[in-house]
């Protein structure tokens, strides 16, 4: 396959991932799933490896609006939300939703880096960039803003708690530590509003704890996970904002195609299917719990794996595709609406 | 025909690539630790990494154990060093399969893992023509192929 006709397939898969998904979404900082597990199949590599895998994912949220009276706001100029000052009520400590809708798109492009220093131990750095949009839908008005920029960059390290051996180890369990940090904008202005939904950082020092197990058999791998995330408060233009504290739990399994049925003509290629489930605490706005936030969601995510003829040293090049299909959106707060999201990623070894 | 597609399998996930090595050194069968490298007078030094479990390991290992008498008269040296697992553990593995061939021992999978080869079996090959670092299983053609280029043909 010549690198044109591989470009044209990836535009088309990718055509056909985003014309899939009328409504797609989870928050930014919720976002379901492992990506750690999409890089490597895990995160343990060997040590002296570093690797470097690029992700770009998009999503649609739908929801309540904000109440905007809480958010900063910053001078007389806007048209549209100026006018909504005063719709919030905090009669019982919960803010009450706007009458109206708002329908959040977002992509975000993360480039993870990582390295194994020494046996066992995995460092990894996630760079974000992120475009978020959001049209607010009110009294048949609609209003549409968006913002791009870096997002927050996080670190996490994992380390092999026990393997099965030494070399290449067919079973293991590995510990996660997360920590983000605060380096996307939270102060940036759309029509006279901070809106903290449309800033690409969340201002807020969070840090995560989980745990990993994959185990190999002959011609299936499987994979679980579990992850606790606690989240931190977050500055927006004078207006504190805190995303939910969120767990997320992971079982998945991957097939190489040529190897499990002896296709040598399809020895590039690895289908599986993971469940990834989330469980996200409410926002909360200046002390009071955001009414449309949180709540759980559980996908089911067809993922294909395609080993890329190209290599820098002896390991592979993949690219992986997957799909996140929300299996209901029952279990969440207020009027979310969740659908599918779609990821596109190369994993490239460099040692 | 599925013998044949267990060979192209093999073929097009093994991978051969020029290689500085770092010294290499792993446990005599007699227990000794030493560095494995070509000796004056050798044509070839063949160090080949293998494991118990490792299915593609177990197909060349009979290969390999036929050829290592025929090969150090042609002045090629073959040396097996197994990765990672207990030498009583080896023992019976190469008796139950009836081998006969002495494995040396990488037990804590340090040689191993300093080669980043990110695979099992790996072959390394010191030859007049230079170093080569073989990852994944060799067909017996293939090895015969190979053999035959570092001057030990018709094994």
């Amino acid at each position: 396959m010549s690198i044109k006709q591989f470009a044209a397939a990836l535009c088309a898969a990718q055509f056909a991932l985003t014309a899939a998904h009328e409504t797609a979404e989870a928050c930014s900082v919720c976002l379901a799933g492992d990506p750690q597990y999409a890089q490597h199949g895990s995160s343990a590599q060997q040590e002296g490896s570093f690797s470097a895998y690029l992700q770009v994912q998009g999503w649609r949220k739908e929801s309540g609006l904000l109440p905007h009276g809480e958010v900063g706001h910053h001078g007389e100029e806007d048209g549209h939300h100026g006018e909504e000052d005063g719709h919030h009520e905090e009669g019982d400590g919960h803010h009450e939703e706007e009458d109206g809708t708002e329908k959040n798109r977002g992509q975000r492009l993360d480039l993870y880096l990582s390295w194994t220093p020494i046996d066992r131990l995995t460092l990894t750095a996630d760079i974000p960039f992120v475009h978020n949009r959001i049209e607010d839908i009110e009294d048949g008005m609609s209003a549409v803003q968006s913002l791009n920029g870096l997002g927050d960059i996080a670190f996490s390290a994992s380390y092999v708690l026990w393997r099965n051996r030494s070399a290449l180890p067919s079973t293991w369990i590995e510990g996660r530590f997360f920590l983000k940090t605060p380096t996307g904008p939270t102060d940036r202005q759309q029509g006279g509003v901070v809106d903290p939904h449309l800033q690409t950082g969340t201002g807020s020092w969070d840090f995560g704890l989980g745990l990993a197990g994959t185990h190999r058999f002959d011609k299936v791998s499987t994979y679980g996970s579990i992850f606790l995330r606690e989240n931190g408060t977050g500055d927006f233009g004078g207006t504190d904002y805190e995303y939910g504290d969120v767990l997320l739990a992971n079982a998945a399994m991957e097939v190489p195609i040529g190897h499990a049925f002896g296709i040598p003509s399809l020895h590039r290629l690895t289908l599986g299917g993971e469940l990834n489930y989330r469980w996200a605490g409410k926002d909360d706005l200046e002390g009071a719990p955001f009414r449309d936030s949180g709540g759980s969601v559980l996908y089911i995510t067809p993922v294909a794996r395609l080993e890329l003829p190209w290599k820098l040293g002896v390991r592979s090049t993949w690219l992986r595709m997957a799909v996140q299909l929300p299996v209901t959106s029952k279990w969440l707060n207020g009027q979310q609406k969740e659908k599918e999201v779609w990821s596109v990623g190369i994993h490239v070894p460099l040692l | 025909m599925r013998r044949l597609s267990h060979a192209l399998l093999a073929l097009t996930l093994s991978t051969t690539t020029a290689w500085a090595n770092p010294p290499l050194v792993a446990e005599s069968p007699e227990g000794e630790l030493e560095e494995l490298a070509l000796h004056p007078g050798e044509r070839a030094l063949i160090v080949h990494f293998w494991a118990t479990w490792c299915s593609g390991c177990i197909v060349e290992l009979p290969v390999l154990a036929a050829a290592r008498g025929q090969c150090a008269d042609h002045g090629v040296r073959i040396v097996e060093v197994n990765v990672g697992e207990k030498p009583s553990d080896v023992a019976r593995f190469l008796e139950d399969h009836g081998l006969d061939l002495q494995s040396w021992f990488d037990r804590k999978s340090k040689t191993w893992r300093s080669m980043r080869a990110h695979g099992l079996p790996v072959t390394v090959t010191w030859a007049a023509a230079g170093q080569e670092l073989q990852v994944g299983p060799r067909t017996a053609v293939a090895w015969r192929e190979a053999l035959a280029s570092v001057g030990c043909g018709g094994v």
